[in-house]
């Protein structure tokens, strides 16, 4: 699949966001963090422009983004609809609790429902997100089990790595978060490792001859594609990165998103600020780095059954 | 609403003969002139004379190659739209812009409502869905839902711009819904194929695959009955599969 | 928003852009702007092939608004010509255009119309397949009233036509071209013929009819082409083989088995020539009195005439018999109870050698393949069977041998076309229901009814328009510069022999002048029409070559291209959907043309010209004026040079134009019109251009009958002239007496294939001889290059149009290069690598396109463009097999073709790799 960047920086960015969002609602509900309105200002902040500019850079790519708001209506069937008033709907407990922990210092109360309600919306929008591509039959890569799973721990893990950044900036050492991240980057390695293990070994269950309805002939194979130069199906879907590249990119991939930051959280989570806050930031700014390659990854190494049709071997 | 409707009785399709195509491409030719001025006009062409000319069509034939050695067969394979009874390009859409017709089972895209999320396009496994640039839409297939019910054409012409210009008679329409119609017939005279089935869209369209060829026994089947020179059992085919070999090793 | 439409319309028209026309069709013209090709589905029940269009036909409307053709005429500035030379046109008023070429043709007729070589000083070339001519308006009346033109510069023909088919077609059973009887036929042995590709509209909707009703086609072929994939088998036989295969074929049916039972005994003895005794030197034992062929008579032990009632004609063995041989020159032997054979024993005889084994060794088909195949055409043949057409019952044979270009052109060609001939009236298939047909003659006389050419000779055959090769009648000196009734007495003499002479060896001669041969002037001017000879000929390059020598060229042209490169003045005509003209349509032509109707249909300006273009009519009666034919020319017209004779010798009608005016193109057709309806109609309806420009068409009905040559030839009492050939042994003898006497001696070759019986020849080493001429190594070059028609290119001059070649793309094999898988993984090809194929003659380059239907020893370039001026083209970067063919005398067989083929290697060179 074409890797779009305004997606992959959509669904990057927007993951991060609703995982910022949502550990610091966790947190500040649990009272895991000090209710300081700097700190929630910044966290929640930070969270909604992650999200608000993943969701706008989302529209970029659509050819009439002036009619976006129609995207509103098909909740019934479209998981793509769902992500988007979901992703809507959200704002409403965020301002909320924003209000509950900026405002009034406190999320008890209603306060405590509204943020349990944000967490909530957090987990549903991406998992929505999640949704749209696994529910994808047409692309192996995508309809695995470990594609929600994925797109849920990957914005734990962004989230939790700021949210602990931004709690060394403040001064709070506070273990449970560099638990969580590290709870976070373990998860998202044997998830990671489960998906990728997945698609190498188990191909799509279509063939050229499935597709083709000739393999009762024998082997399948494209003599002339049907257009000379490539066609919008074979440049949207038609993307293919050579698998030495793909390998590559997993090692860095990995080292980004995995291997530094643990060992980054490891080293500096109790260190002196003037370690911490680098070691940490650093932590979460190479997750991200790590996961926007994952995210490419995601899309560059899924193949579209359609290109069974120009001479794929395999789905 | 992009929900599918209750499944019609009516199914409008096609059936293409693989056995009689000769991949002329008058089919994608005359859908791409009638259809960039019928439901879905225009359809863009880039940089015609160009080094990289594009655009949007309909139909689009692949030439496919099966089997190996002289037993191998060029099949010419004309791909469109499928129509499929689980359209996943229908439900997947947001804005409820693409929508499968309860009457005829026809899918469609309302341009005035397709915000140009192509995700439609990720959804269906055939690659029958184009995006035109130019109009920032998802366009594809109608099965020529302006001929097909058109009352300004004569009714002979009430056919898809493929069906009417083939001349090898290797695209039929028809409702593939009513057991007793051409195409049913066709269908299962010839144990018409569906494609990719294990992906459970259930296309509507079916492909009439290549008759075997005759090995062997001759083209005919009447060469055995003819007194054979030699036992065809046990010397015959030996030294036809030999010679093969012999050919293709060379 | 759009703005509005306010006139819509549905012009009729046709297309005739391949020989496999006409496509009758309806142009969408929305406010003058054609918009849409439909089928003109008013034909469908009446068009033999569903009233479709073809896809070369979409392409008309890119073809209109090409923003490539030439906007205006154009003069030439810089003298200097050839390839590299930029000519320099600029472009000039009609006006000048005209009156530049008519001053020069005035200037031709003051000096004479032939130079003292005796050739004509005017030249002209065409297309090829006739085509040209359903889109040239009055221009041949234009040619007729000019007088003595040499139109014997081929621009292809020879290499990319049906050749020898042509010739030997026309002369047993008046077959121009051949085909199967498609709606009754279940078993066709295709040598190479691809009707899937180049038959057109008509060739698929039969095909596809027949294969779904059961027809089984078997492909013989070195490659697997779009025919072969539809095919019910596929032999990979070895190229230029294909006449073992046949004698084997013959052996198998007459020697390893017996005749009695896998022959129509009955065909041979009463309808063909086979019970002809033959006499010690060759030829006919005759009646001294009658001079007609002696036929043995089994019932009462005599020996008849071949015309008297025979109770039961010898077929076999030999008869002691008197009479009289007649050989060449007049020669005759008087025999006294001489031992003759008949020609059947004599076939017998000589194909005794060819047994399938030995055929294996020569083509690669294994001999129990061979005697399977044979088997099979027997048991197919329906021997005994009749079929009842139109109230006449006649013989029901459903079986055919077709051949292929390449297989019937060149060396090995006269064999192929013999030997499917033999076939055919060994099962007594030739010319009757479901068996193999002729459509159309373009030799013999009428052109319009094949039947009415039927007459009778003192042999029982049908006689033949030879070139006449007796002393005193030969004609020593050509009067062309290709020498057709010089040098190939099949060729004939009529409006078609030209290109069906050894069309490229005026090309040849231009550059090597022969000896005891007249001295080879070039014309003085050269007009050419449709055709594009330094793309489309064999050694393409060579030929550019002697264009650029030539003093002065006028070219039609619709584009730039490499011919008009070398043109003095250039013409834009109005082109397929700018001009007016009426044909002919309907009855039996070309390949699978086979109608139940006959008329004539209409080409009109669906749109005015898009450039500044004039009708070709116009032209032609502007040149005719300002040159002072114009008398000529309007009679010429009258007498029916523009399709229809507009006044009837009886009185019946007259639509004649005033001959001593010039008339517009409206005023022109208008008549046409009228006189081709009444004509049609007996005069029951007379429809003007007005009738037509709203009608399209109009038909009348055909009779199915008259597509078999058969009940006429029973009619006549005449017999089909197989197996024996005696007339070509006769002329052959007589051409070589006559070359002989004034010296020449580098025709010899050519002179040996007149023989009676053919004789089988390695045909692929020939092909060997240029190799071996150039001082190489034939081990140097070990792949057959080959080429293939294709539906969206064959004649269609429309490689520029990129619909068509975005189609054409996208058609197995018209990218590059097609090689098989095995063979190029073994000399490290992959699919995409660049590669250049050379001869010992000339190089192209391509793309590897790898496939599985192609032998190991074959290459395919499909097309054939190698385009370096063609705007568009220019660019595509696509091998040509034109380019590596090699044009010598020692390739051309005695009717003056060569098949399409050439010997080469191939090497991977720089560059990108190109993936599909």
């Amino acid at each position: 699949m074409h890797p779009a960047y305004s997606v992959i920086f959509f669904t990057t960015a927007s993951g991060a966001g609703y995982g910022l969002i949502l550990l610091a609602a966790l947190f500040g509900v649990l009272n895991g963090v000090p209710l300081d309105p700097w700190f929630g200002a910044i966290t929640l902040g930070l969270g909604t422009i992650l999200i608000t500019g993943g969701l706008l850079s989302s529209t970029a790519h659509l050819g009439h983004p002036e009619r976006a708001w129609r995207a509103y209506t098909q909740w019934k069937s479209s998981w793509l609809s769902r992500e988007g008033i979901l992703a809507t709907a959200t704002y409403v407990p965020l301002v909320l609790t924003a209000w509950g922990w900026l405002v009034e210092g406190s999320l008890e109360g209603p306060f405590g429902v509204f943020a349990c309600i944000l967490i909530l919306f957090c987990l549903l929008t991406v998992h929505s997100t999640g949704m749209i591509y696994a529910t994808l039959r047409t692309i192996r890569a995508w309809h695995d089990r470990m594609t929600v799973p994925g797109y849920l721990c990957f914005a734990l893990l962004n989230g939790a790595l700021w949210f602990h950044a931004i709690s060394q900036m403040f001064g709070y050492q506070t273990p449970e978060i560099a638990l969580a991240a590290i709870i976070g980057l373990f998860l998202t390695f044997y998830i990671k490792r489960k998906y990728w293990r997945s698609i190498d070994t188990i191909p799509g269950p279509a063939t050229p001859e499935s597709a083709t309805g000739l393999g009762d002939i024998g082997r399948v194979r494209l003599l002339e594609p049907p257009t000379m130069t490539e066609n919008f199906v074979q440049r949207e879907m038609g993307y293919s990165i050579a698998r030495k590249h793909a390998q590559k990119l997993r090692r860095i991939c990995f080292f980004t998103y995995f291997l530094i930051p643990i060992i980054l959280t490891g080293l500096t989570s109790s260190s002196d600020a003037w370690i911490a806050v680098p070691g940490t930031l650093l932590a979460a700014l190479s997750a991200s780095v790590g996961v926007a390659i994952e995210r490419w990854l995601f899309f560059a190494e899924a193949k579209h059954v359609s290109m069974l049709y120009y001479g794929a071997e395999r789905s | 609403m992009t929900l599918l409707p209750p499944k019609g009785k009516k199914k409008l399709g096609l059936v293409i003969d693989l056995d009689t195509c000769v991949g002329c491409h008058a089919c994608a030719v005359n859908c791409k002139e009638w259809n960039t001025g019928g439901h879905s006009a225009p359809l863009p062409d880039h940089d015609p004379y160009g080094a990289d000319p594009n655009g949007v069509w309909f139909n689009r034939v692949h030439t496919f190659e099966a089997g190996e050695g002289t037993a191998s067969r060029t099949v010419h394979f004309p791909r469109s739209c499928l129509h499929c009874e689980e359209a996943a390009c229908v439900t997947v859409c947001p804005t409820g812009a693409s929508y499968k017709r309860e009457e005829d089972g026809i899918v469609l895209v309302n341009e005035d409502a397709c915000i140009g999320c192509k995700l439609c396009s990720w959804a269906c496994p055939y690659g029958a869905r184009e995006y035109d640039t130019d109009a920032g839409v998802m366009k594809k297939c109608t099965l020529c839902i302006d001929r097909i019910y058109n009352e300004t054409l004569p009714e002979e012409d009430r056919v898809p711009a493929c069906v009417a210009t083939c001349p090898a008679s290797a695209r039929h329409f028809g409702d593939l819904g009513d057991p007793n119609s051409d195409v049913s017939h066709l269908v299962e005279e010839r144990e018409g194929k569906e494609l990719m089935p294990e992906l459970g869209y259930q296309p509507v369209n079916r492909y009439l695959p290549p008759r075997t060829r005759q090995k062997d026994q001759g083209a005919s089947g009447v060469g055995a009955a003819l007194t054979p020179v030699t036992d065809p059992d046990a010397e015959g085919a030996g030294r036809f599969l030999r010679w093969v070999d012999r050919v293709l090793s060379r | 928003m759009a703005p509005k439409i306010k006139d819509r319309k549905k012009v009729p028209v046709y297309c005739y852009q391949c020989v496999a026309g006409p496509d009758l069709m309806r142009v969408e013209v929305e406010d003058g702007i054609a918009t849409r090709i439909e089928s003109n589905y008013n034909i469908t029940d009446k068009h033999p092939g569903g009233g479709r269009v073809c896809v070369k036909a979409y392409g008309l409307i890119q073809k209109t608004y090409n923003p490539n053709r030439v906007q205006s005429p154009m003069k030439r500035t810089n003298p200097k010509k050839g390839r590299d030379e930029d000519p320099g046109f600029v472009p000039i008023s009609w006006e000048e255009a005209l009156e530049t070429v008519a001053q020069k043709m005035r200037g031709i007729r003051e000096r004479g119309l032939t130079d003292d070589s005796g050739f004509p000083r005017l030249a002209v070339s065409f297309g090829g397949g006739g085509t040209p001519t359903q889109y040239m308006g009055t221009f041949p009346a234009f040619l007729a009233a000019w007088g003595p033109i040499d139109m014997g510069f081929g621009g292809g023909q020879g290499v990319k036509c049906y050749h020898s088919e042509h010739l030997y077609g026309e002369l047993w059973h008046r077959a121009f071209i051949v085909s199967p009887d498609t709606p009754y036929c279940n078993y066709v042995i295709n040598c190479g013929n691809n009707v899937e590709a180049s038959g057109g509209v008509a060739g698929v909707w039969r095909q596809a009819d027949a294969r779904v009703r059961g027809l089984k086609r078997v492909q013989v072929e070195p490659h697997l082409s779009i025919t072969g994939a539809l095919s019910a088998e596929w032999i990979p036989i070895k190229p230029k083989t294909d006449a073992a295969f046949l004698f084997a074929l013959i052996h198998r049916i007459i020697v390893e088995r017996d005749w009695n039972e896998t022959c129509d005994v009955r065909y041979l003895k009463e309808d063909t020539t086979s019970p002809y005794l033959v006499g010690p030197n060759g030829y006919y034992i005759r009646d001294p009195e009658t001079r007609k062929p002696l036929i043995g008579d089994l019932s009462d032990g005599t020996t008849k005439a071949w015309d008297v009632d025979i109770g039961n004609a010898a077929l076999d063995g030999s008869l002691s018999v008197s009479g009289i041989e007649e050989g060449a020159d007049g020669e005759i032997w008087t025999h006294e109870s001489v031992e003759a054979r008949t020609a059947f024993q004599l076939l017998i005889d000589h194909v005794t050698q060819f047994s399938p084994e030995w055929a294996e060794s020569e083509c690669d088909v294994p001999a129990d393949k061979i005697r399977q195949i044979a088997d099979e055409y027997v048991a197919h043949a329906c021997i005994g069977e009749t079929i009842e057409i139109e109230g006449v019952e006649m013989p029901f044979r459903p079986v055919a041998v077709m051949l292929g270009k390449g297989v019937n052109n060149g060396w090995g060609g006269y064999q192929t076309c013999w030997a499917r001939t033999m076939l055919a009236s060994l099962v007594g298939a030739l010319e009757v229901p479901g068996g193999t047909l002729g459509t159309t003659v373009k030799l013999n006389r009428p052109a319009d009814n094949r039947l009415n050419t039927v007459r009778p000779t003192v042999d029982g055959v049908m006689d033949y328009p030879f070139n006449p090769t007796t002393e005193g009648e030969w004609l020593a000196d050509p009067h062309i510069r290709n020498a057709y009734r010089t040098l190939v007495p099949l060729a004939a003499n009529s409006a078609w022999s030209p290109a069906l002479g050894p069309a490229h060896l005026p090309w040849l001669f231009q550059k090597k002048q022969p000896e005891h041969w007249p001295k080879q002037t070039k014309p003085e001017m050269w007009i050419n029409y449709r055709t594009n000879p330094a793309i489309s000929s064999w050694n393409a390059p060579e030929v550019a070559e002697r264009i650029a020598e030539f003093p002065f060229t006028v070219s039609f042209a619709y584009t730039r291209d490499e011919t008009n490169h070398m043109a003095d003045i250039i013409l834009p005509d109005c082109t397929d959907l700018e001009s007016l003209q009426l044909i002919q349509i309907g009855s039996t032509k070309f390949t699978e043309q086979y109608w139940k109707h006959q008329g004539w249909a209409i080409r009109q300006p669906a749109v005015v010209p898009q450039v500044d273009a004039m009708d070709l009519t116009d032209i032609a009666t502007a040149l005719a004026d300002r040159v002072g034919i114009l008398e000529a020319y309007n009679a010429s017209i009258n007498r029916g040079a523009a399709g229809a004779r507009l006044h009837e010798k009886d009185g019946a009608y007259d639509y004649g134009i005033d001959p001593s005016v010039p008339h517009q193109r409206e005023e022109i057709w208008n008549a046409v019109c009228k006189a081709a309806s009444h004509s049609l109609t007996d005069g029951e309806e007379v429809h003007d251009l007005d009738w037509f420009r709203e009608n399209g068409f109009m038909l009348k009905p055909f009779p199915q009958l008259q597509w078999y040559l058969y009940p006429r030839m029973k009619e006549t009492g005449l017999r089909f002239e197989m197996p024996y050939q005696e007339r070509i042994k006769r002329h052959g003898a007589q051409l070589a007496n006559r070359l002989h006497e004034i010296g020449i001696d580098w025709w010899e070759k050519q002179l040996d294939e007149y023989e009676p019986l053919p004789s089988y020849e390695r045909f692929p080493d020939i092909w060997t001889e240029p190799i071996k001429e150039a001082g190489q190594s034939p081990d140097d070059y070990p792949f057959f290059a080959l080429t293939a028609r294709s539906m969206q290119y064959s004649w269609g001059a429309n490689v520029g149009i990129p619909l068509i070649n975005e189609v054409a793309n996208n058609i197995s094999g018209h990218r590059g290069v097609i090689i098989n898988r095995t063979r190029a993984k073994e000399i490290g090809l992959e699919e995409g690598d660049p590669v250049e194929i050379s001869s010992v003659t000339g190089v192209t380059r391509g793309h590897a396109v790898l496939r599985e239907g192609i032998r190991p020893d074959t290459v395919l370039m499909i097309g054939q463009f190698d385009h370096w001026a063609t705007p568009y083209a220019k660019d595509l970067n696509l091998p040509s097999l034109n380019s590596v063919t090699t044009l010598s005398l020692s390739l051309t067989d005695a009717t003056g073709s060569s098949a399409d083929l050439a010997m080469v290697r191939i090497r991977k060179t720089d560059g990108e790799r190109r993936v599909v």
